[in-house]
């Protein structure tokens, strides 16, 4: 089984946002998003129990780079970065397209991804290159297992889960907690130096209006809550009983 | 012919040593002479317990002097009246050699009291009837010696009788016929065969340390015990192959392998080891044995060389447990307590590095830490901005900026002392104190990091590495020169561990400032404050690693306070549970190693349990909080702060 995964390059402090509302990238120390380890675990193991390799996919600038090492170090076999100063405030829309435009350069049986990215959150896009590519989503994916009909996924719900079987190629988002991503290895980290970086230009993928399709005009704060209370010391637990007490929680 | 087995049964372990890393610890012979004198001659560390102490060196002692024993008996075993050129004619060495003799048949006798009357748990996993064998052996040695000289003296052989007062008491059993003249034979050669089927005995017996510990000792770590001995990775020109620590037999260091092959299985590591004596599978003694036993095993392996190393089995988990290496708290209390010098911390941080950086394969709830580490510099995963919210509530201090002068003297906060909230009153008592008394000192602020001690104590050696130069890059930039560290593994780290990345720095521990700043009278301590009595808990970085004992008991004094010791204090204090990266591992065998501590503390009666690290402060008051105790845990420097300044503040 052949596995994409996409992974993206978030700041890792609390993002900030520039003059032109876009996050401030350039300068910031970045990491791979936490959430996209669980989808790169999923397809690490599923690769591991029933061969195939991964090819992590990302898009993002030159630093983006860090976060397919990472994914490369964690046991991915090629990574595939799409970096092109054109796609700077990229929306969900492009980035699908782009990110489904790398992903067909590779043969595969699934692509997985994180719920949302942790720092725009908008959760569109894993499902958006579904679409483009053509082939059946599944969201929220707590277990997926190879079967005759392609793969039986657990689909978490509000009240447990849903079982789905789902023909293949698919692509599917994991959730936290879904699996355990593995911390990679000095071996592995030594190992990523040597594993192939594709770097696609737009051209290459065929595509030429990345233009944006939305762009951020204003942003507002939301309002400051008031009448917080900061419990602190040796009371605190007494303080924060009464107070649920008091607000009849317990 | 015993020579000859002795020999190649010796050599096979020699060359086990000749397949192993070699270990450069040859530098400052002078003081590596001294330890040799002090630990071997002199019987330093066996002392360390009074009884097994009289008997070993009474047993030692006796083999230094019996020596030119063999000799002299291999001479009269030929032909009755020949001996040993000069030895063999003064009075001198036949006193000794009976005195000798007689002391070892005593220090037999002590052994076999402790061993079958007193029953120490140390021994527990050693191999015991080995030692009864190792023992009756000995004592069959200088018996058949000290019969062989009564029939001697019986037969008006030696010139000067008197001298060997108890091979003359002795010499009545014989009589001056032929039946002696037999009796002299038989125990000559009788002794001579104890002598040479001992000698081929020894390379395969725990008793091999009679040849292996006096090099053990001298190859032994100089300078702090706190210092771990850097692997340097370079990821930009490193090929897949470069080492990792330690997997086979054949990763250990000589000095490692030497370790095994001295260990005599006494136990007086395993009495003093936190893990041990909280119930956890750890034991310094049995883990030693354990993988004295598979090189041991490996040796065939080992010494073919090229196709037998592929064999090797990795020593974890086949000679010991993942869960043995995790155990360890590297406080040192084994290293301290070993006569011959064993370093079982260092071989348990090359099983760690291994495990880590080769495998991934680590107790799943450290990750946060290496993580935060990793991605934040600090072991909580917050941003660097936070470091210096604990100065909010302080008179400005000053925060290092790039291109400013350097200070006087650089604070040192820490991550537990910047993000703990009760590590931070530590912090603030510091800083009050430092300006009361007109130190012109100055902070890093975001751009202090984690010196790394938590990574490379749990393995992860390059994550240490780059934290390591990014702090030497800072703190050699700002041309800092001296530095107060409030938590003792910062300390060790920065005092012991960055010079070899480039950091020469005078480094003090806040109690040793605060001490000096009292002695100069700078700072004021009321003395006759209600302190109460206080009871003082080392901690293991600051003093069996680091030698500080005294600052703090000196700052508490001077603050009023009544001193009352735990009974295991200074070098022989007991670890609060944290150190070596075990602050961020559950503990989930046995008892917890920190309300075991607070017990202690607790049980001396003292109001206050003053502590002079962050780890251990925050150890004992999470006991005192667990038991529901109302003895108080508090920093040196906090006590003092409340002993000297009018608002102490917290």
């Amino acid at each position: 089984m052949n596995v994409i995964a996409c992974a993206k390059l978030v700041p890792t402090g609390t993002p900030t946002l520039g003059p032109d509302h876009l996050v401030v990238r350039s300068g910031v120390d970045g990491a791979l998003d936490p959430g996209d380890e669980y989808g790169l675990e999923l397809a690490l193991q599923l690769t591991e129990q029933h061969g195939g390799d991964v090819t992590v996919v990302s898009m993002g600038p030159d630093e983006a780079g860090q976060a397919l090492q990472r994914a490369l170090a964690m046991g991915a076999s090629r990574g595939a970065l799409v970096s092109d100063p054109s796609l700077r405030g990229a929306d969900a829309l492009v980035t699908a397209r782009v990110l489904a435009a790398a992903i067909k350069r590779y043969p595969f049986d699934l692509v997985v991804a994180g719920v949302e990215s942790t720092d725009g959150y908008t959760g569109t896009v894993p499902v958006t290159v579904a679409e483009i590519l053509g082939v059946a989503s599944v969201t929220a994916v707590r277990r997926l297992e190879p079967s005759d009909a392609g793969a039986r996924i657990e689909r978490m719900t509000e009240r447990g889960y849903d079982v789905y079987e789902c023909p293949l190629p698919a692509v599917v988002t994991v959730t936290a907690g879904a699996v355990e991503p593995r911390y990679p290895s000095l071996k592995g980290i030594m190992q990523a130096k040597q594993k192939p970086i594709d770097r696609p230009s737009l051209q290459d993928l065929g595509l030429s209006d990345t233009k944006a399709t939305q762009t951020v005009t204003a942003v507002k704060d939301a309002p400051t809550k008031a009448g917080g209370e900061i419990v602190q010391g040796d009371e605190a637990v007494v303080r924060i009983a009464d107070l649920l007490a008091e607000a009849k929680v317990i | 012919m015993a020579v000859t087995l002795f020999w190649r049964r010796a050599r096979a372990r020699l060359e086990v040593l000749r397949a192993a890393r070699p270990a450069a610890r040859t530098d400052h012979p002078g003081a590596r002479a001294r330890r040799e004198l002090s630990h071997v001659l002199g019987q330093r560390k066996l002392f360390q317990k009074a009884a097994p102490g009289v008997m070993h060196a009474s047993i030692f002692w006796g083999f230094l002097v019996l020596l030119p024993t063999i000799v002299e008996a291999m001479l009269a075993a030929i032909d009755r009246d020949w001996t040993l050129p000069y030895l063999g004619h003064v009075a001198w060495f036949a006193f000794l050699q009976d005195l000798f003799a007689t002391l070892v048949v005593v220090g037999v006798a002590i052994a076999f009291a402790i061993r079958k009357i007193q029953r120490p748990d140390r021994f527990r996993g050693s191999h015991m009837e080995e030692a009864d064998r190792i023992l009756l052996t000995i004592l069959g040695i200088v018996t058949t010696l000290l019969l062989w000289n009564a029939s001697r003296i019986a037969l008006g052989i030696p010139v000067h009788p008197d001298a060997a007062a108890v091979a003359h008491a002795l010499s009545v059993l014989f009589g001056s016929g032929r039946g002696t003249d037999v009796a002299e034979r038989v125990f000559v050669w009788s002794h001579l065969l104890l002598v040479l089927g001992f000698l081929t005995y020894l390379p395969r017996s725990k008793h091999l340390h009679i040849i292996t510990a006096a090099p053990n000792v001298y190859l032994a770590k100089n300078g702090p015990r706190g210092y771990l001995e850097p692997l340097r990775i370079d990821l930009e020109s490193a090929d897949a192959d470069v080492q990792l620590g330690v997997s086979v037999a054949t990763d250990l260091s000589r000095k490692q392998v030497l370790d095994l092959f001295s260990c005599t299985e006494c136990g007086r590591c395993q009495e003093v080891c936190p893990a041990w004596n909280t119930g956890k599978a750890l034991s310094p003694k049995l883990l030693i044995m354990d993988l004295r036993d598979q090189v041991a095993n490996e040796a065939p392996l080992i010494t073919a060389g090229g196709a037998g190393i592929v064999e090797l089995q990795p020593l974890v988990p086949n000679a010991v447990a993942d869960q043995v290496v995790w155990d360890c708290v590297t406080c040192g209390a084994c290293v301290r307590e070993c006569p011959v010098d064993i370093e079982h911390v260092d071989t348990i941080i090359d099983l760690r590095r291994n495990l880590v950086m080769a495998e991934s394969r680590f107790p799943r709830e450290a990750e946060t830490m290496l993580r935060g580490v990793e991605t934040n510099e600090n072991p909580w995963g917050q941003p660097a901005s936070a470091r210096t919210d604990w100065t909010a509530s302080l008179e400005a201090i000053r925060v290092l900026q790039p291109g400013d002068p350097p200070p006087e003297v650089l604070f040192w906060v820490g991550c537990a002392g910047a993000f703990d909230e009760r590590a931070q009153q530590t912090t603030k008592s510091i800083a009050r104190l430092l300006t009361a008394a007109g130190v012109e000192f100055a902070i890093l602020g975001p751009r202090e990091r984690c010196t790394g001690d938590p990574a490379r104590r749990m393995g992860h050696e390059y994550l240490f590495q780059t934290l390591a130069e990014a702090n030497v890059e800072t703190l050699n930039g700002a041309g800092v020169t001296k530095i107060v560290a409030s938590c003792a593994h910062c300390f060790n780290t920065l005092a012991n561990e960055y010079p070899d990345y480039g950091g020469r720095y005078e480094v003090v521990h806040h109690t040793e400032l605060l001490s000096a700043l009292v002695a100069e009278g700078r700072l004021g301590p009321n003395p006759a404050g209600e302190r109460g009595s206080v009871t003082y808990h080392d901690a293991c970085y600051l003093g069996r690693h680091n030698g500080r004992f005294d600052a703090p008991r000196d700052v508490l004094r001077a603050a009023g306070a009544a001193a009352v010791e735990m009974p295991r204090n200074r070098e022989r204090a007991f670890c609060c549970g944290a150190g070596g990266a075990r602050m961020w591992m559950e503990e989930k065998e046995g008892t917890r190693i920190n309300d075991t501590r607070f017990a202690e503390a607790e049980a001396t009666g003292a109001d206050t349990v003053a502590t002079a690290c962050p780890y251990c402060f925050v150890m004992l008051d999470d006991a005192a909080k667990a038991k529901g105790s109302t003895v108080r845990v508090a920093d040196v420097a906090t006590l003092l702060a409340e002993s000297t300044l009018a608002e102490p503040g917290g």
